[in-house]
């Protein structure tokens, strides 16, 4: 049995949570029509919006894809471990490069917070 | 027109969606929706050339914390946050759970259909009960835009 003190127990919670490391390994995309983006010029680029965007989920960047059911929009979680990069996969698509379409980037992590349950058990 | 690059921050990319969304309502009709943060985006569903509508499969949430979140507020109710968050994902609600990792926002997936439904459990969670968080509810669904593959192949 370890007889260690564990910083996690023992410290202040938000210095302890510092010390986990739960780098950026999704983001968050959710894509919403710029003023550009009518009914007609979207529906006339849509057709290799898809494929393009077919073609990102078959390589791994794009790894789940959603469309939001009120509004107007797609939602993805892409592989990606910066917000640049996100973009820089998302502005090649046909919509980004007419301008059609942005996207707001949330950078994600595994859910840190789950380490304050990981201390040391009582009575250890 | 601007294309934003990801480097803006959030905040600014967001109040400029909000400005241009606010030109379209002009246009189109929105739904009205008494939940909090609920995301104004063109309704082009419905328009003539707009896409059929998807079923609502997830509830997309997105937690921030308040003006009100300040460190000593957190240390005291994390610890209950986190037991909670847990018992809701153990329960099936939650599908997925992320973090921003500046640790301001989380991103859940819920297993709802029903915004009302998730904005209930979520404002039972601690830091909703204690004002530190706020959610943004978007429901998704399947990506409809696919349909447009499934034309018969050619002869």
């Amino acid at each position: 049995m370890s007889e260690a003190i564990n910083p996690r127990v023992h410290a202040k919670i938000l210095p302890a949570l510092a010390a986990v490391a739960a780098p950026t390994n999704k983001i968050l995309a959710i894509g919403s029509v710029t003023a550009k983006g009518t009914p007609e010029a979207i529906a006339s680029v849509l057709p290799l919006e898809v494929r393009a965007t077919v073609r990102n989920y078959l390589a791994g960047k794009i790894e789940q894809w959603f469309f939001q059911a009120e509004g107007y929009g797609v939602v993805f979680i892409m592989n990606a471990t910066s917000t640049a990069e996100a973009h820089a996969i998302l502005e090649k698509q046909p919509l980004g490069v007419a301008g059609m379409m942005e996207f707001e980037l949330i950078a994600l992590a595994p859910l840190k917070p789950l380490a304050m349950l990981i201390g040391e058990p009582a009575g250890t | 027109m601007i294309h934003h690059s990801a480097t803006h921050t959030t905040t600014k990319i967001r109040a400029m969606s909000l400005v241009k969304a606010t030109a379209l309502v002009g246009l189109v009709s929105l739904l009205a929706m008494n939940l909090p943060a609920s995301r104004a985006h063109a309704q082009h569903v419905g328009q003539t050339g707009g896409p059929s509508p998807v079923p609502t499969t997830k509830i997309l949430a997105i937690g921030r914390l308040t003006a009100k979140a300040t460190p000593s507020a957190l240390d005291k109710t994390l610890p209950l946050e986190i037991r909670a968050t847990a018992r809701l994902y153990l329960a099936g609600k939650i599908d997925q759970w992320y973090v921003k990792p500046d640790e301001t926002t989380v991103v859940f997936l819920m297993n709802l259909s029903d915004q009302k439904e998730a904005h209930d459990l979520l404002e039972k969670l601690p830091l909703g009960q204690a004002g530190l968080m706020q959610f943004e509810l978007i429901p998704i669904g399947p990506l409809g835009p696919l349909r447009i593959l499934l034309a018969d192949p050619a002869k």
